[in-house]
């Protein structure tokens, strides 16, 4: 059997697999509520819950784009074992003050804690903050959701051996992904999200153990790299020392405000499973990261013909040579295709549910708790999808500046979550000014190609000014 | 927290040294973030390694390692609420809110 006939089988039993995942999790529907369709009747235990954190946190760049940033960048891009871990310490911030309010008073969507905490009128600046918010949140969730698109259209063309092109692997997957979530919601995506998790490690274990096994152990991968690349094992310099704190914030605060990531703490069975949940993610980016981060280090004396500006092709090349001799070399490079496969996937559905919820409850409606918004967030996600595709289509559609922008935009939220939370004197006017402030701050140093000063991102000097002008604000207009 | 049904002076003090400990657990995380980069280290020191890795490399995976084993214990510690107490309330007395009442 060759490569692309055992893919396509592959992807045919996933598929199939991923089908009966959403007819149970239709039958275990408790009822037709927006709690229930984008919550899960909020009773997602440690074990599912851990394992839909697990695989949404860990896009398809995770595993296709992170072993090419290693490959390029060298052994400084271990700084992305720190930024995963970073995100699941921040959670501390949020996770214990959110969870007890989210519960208490039902919330659907990130925008109900906005309007708890700041007050839900309907013209003042109350109402323009959840509208400025949920529209930061939207846009970095659709340029995410576009960049799962494009790259579940690769992988699916790559495991199938052309069986599957492009264009009908976006549009048959992106489809198979509507199907599930509208039939599922939450549930079905958190199920299908464990099994794709499970799938994931076992791929990045393989694929891992077969290129230390070739190289004879990291000490002689690091001393073949020190030999063709130098740069690539030297001590960092002060800029790019920067940058790695940099990065850190900006992926750690970042990451916990995204929509799904947020929705995940509502969904929890209680606070227990919560915090074991996190405590079990605290291993993850030891379990992924590092090994995909080692993977692509590990491939620079292995494809030497391969130039640092083609590091998008580590991993596909890498999966090649394993799979070429056949037997269980071919059926590891096909698991691995299909869990990156499965985590595009897992991505894509949380970021198209968090969509529809968000679209429904806070942009166009009053609250995420509405009850006719499970239906309306449905449509919203169909339609969300339908515009995307004609996008993913064209590869040619230069959209990637404004998916590197995706993190900027989001983190300008962070005051309205992590501030709000813990500081009662924070005004909504003043929020809403520093979260203008910054984010077109962010945006104009990112797009006068000042993206990094001094190392620092856009993101992070936008997030400092943006904080300065919430404090000073509040304490202010507070005294008024 | 306390057991179940544990209450009175010894349940609080259990209580509050389980705080304490998780604070300082964060903060030795913070510790370690701020030893895992290499900003004291010279550019361009020789090349050394420990367990396989350039050892600045490998002082930074043993510090990921320690944030790992300790965040996870300060999530063992962490107490989360399944309903909010009126003085954990964190909206000011003024506003409306859009409180919809337990699911």
């Amino acid at each position: 059997m060759s490569f692309g006939e055992l893919g396509t089988l592959a992807l045919v039993i996933y598929l199939a697999c991923l089908t009966a995942i959403a007819e149970i999790a239709r039958r275990a529907r408790v009822d037709t509520s927006a709690s229930d369709h984008f919550l899960a009747g909020r009773n997602l235990g440690t074990m599912v819950l851990f394992l839909t954190l697990y695989a949404t946190a860990y896009s398809g760049n995770s595993l296709l784009g992170y072993p090419g940033r290693a490959f390029s960048s060298g052994y400084s891009f271990i700084m992305s074992t720190g930024f995963m871990m970073s995100i699941i310490v921040v959670f501390h911030v949020l996770a214990p003050k959110l969870r007890p309010l989210a519960t208490s008073h039902g919330f659907v969507t990130p925008g109900d804690w906005i309007r708890h905490r700041f007050g839900s009128g309907q013209a003042g600046p109350e109402r323009w903050l959840v509208l400025a918010v949920g529209t930061l949140m939207c846009i970095a969730l659709m340029n995410f959701l576009l960049a799962q698109l494009k790259a579940m259209g690769e992988v699916a063309s790559v495991v199938t051996g052309g069986t599957v092109p492009y264009e009908l692997g976006v549009v048959g997957l992106a489809g198979f992904i509507l199907f599930y979530e509208t039939r599922g919601g939450m549930r079905a995506v958190a199920w299908t999200d464990a099994a794709q998790g499970m799938l994931m490690l076992v791929g990045l274990g393989t694929l891992f153990a077969w290129i230390l096994g070739g190289a004879g152990g990291m000490d002689s991968v690091t001393r073949a790299v020190a030999e063709l690349r130098p740069s690539a094992v030297s001590v960092p310099d002060a800029i790019a020392c920067a940058g790695w704190f940099s990065t850190v914030a900006l992926l750690g605060l970042g990451s916990v405000i995204y929509p799904q990531a947020i929705q995940r703490i509502y969904a929890a069975r209680n606070g227990r499973s919560l915090a074991n949940s996190f405590a079990l993610m605290s291993f993850m980016p030891l379990a992924t990261t590092l090994v995909v981060t080692l993977i692509g280090i590990a491939a620079i004396p292995i494809l030497t013909e391969l130039s640092v500006t083609e590091s998008d092709k580590v991993l596909p090349q890498l999966l090649e040579r394993w799979a070429a001799p056949g037997g269980a070399g071919q059926i590891g490079a096909v698991v691995v295709f299909v869990g990156a496969l499965a985590a595009i996937m897992s991505t894509a559905d949380s970021c198209l549910l968090s969509l529809g919820a968000m679209m429904a409850g806070d942009l166009l409606g009053s609250s995420g708790g509405d009850p006719t918004s499970a239906k309306r967030g449905k449509r919203f996600a169909a339609l969300l999808l339908m515009a995307m595709i004609p996008l993913a289509l064209f590869e040619g559609v230069s959209l990637w500046r404004l998916i590197e922008l995706k993190m900027e935009l989001l983190i300008q939220c962070v005051p309205a979550f992590l501030l709000a939370l813990h500081w009662r004197a924070q005004r909504a006017d003043a929020t809403l000014a520093g979260l203008v402030v910054g984010t077109l701050l962010s945006v104009g140093l990112t797009f006068a190609d000042h993206s990094r000063v001094y190392g620092v991102h856009a993101g992070i000097v936008g997030l400092a000014l943006n904080s300065v002008i919430v404090v000073i604000g509040s304490k202010v207009l507070g005294d008024d | 927290m306390p057991a179940t049904g544990e209450t009175g002076p010894d349940a609080s003090e259990n209580g509050s040294g389980r705080k304490r400990l998780r604070r300082t657990l964060l903060a030795a995380i913070a510790l370690l973030y701020i030893a895992s980069v290499p900003w004291y280290r010279e550019t361009g020191a020789p090349l050394q390694l420990q367990f396989g890795l350039p050892d600045w490399v490998a002082v930074a995976v043993g510090c990921y390692i320690a944030v790992a084993i300790l965040n996870a214990f300060a999530w063992m510690l962490t107490d989360i609420p399944d309903g909010a107490e009126p003085d954990e309330e964190t909206r000011p007395p003024a506003g409306p809110g859009v409180d919809r009442g337990a699911p």
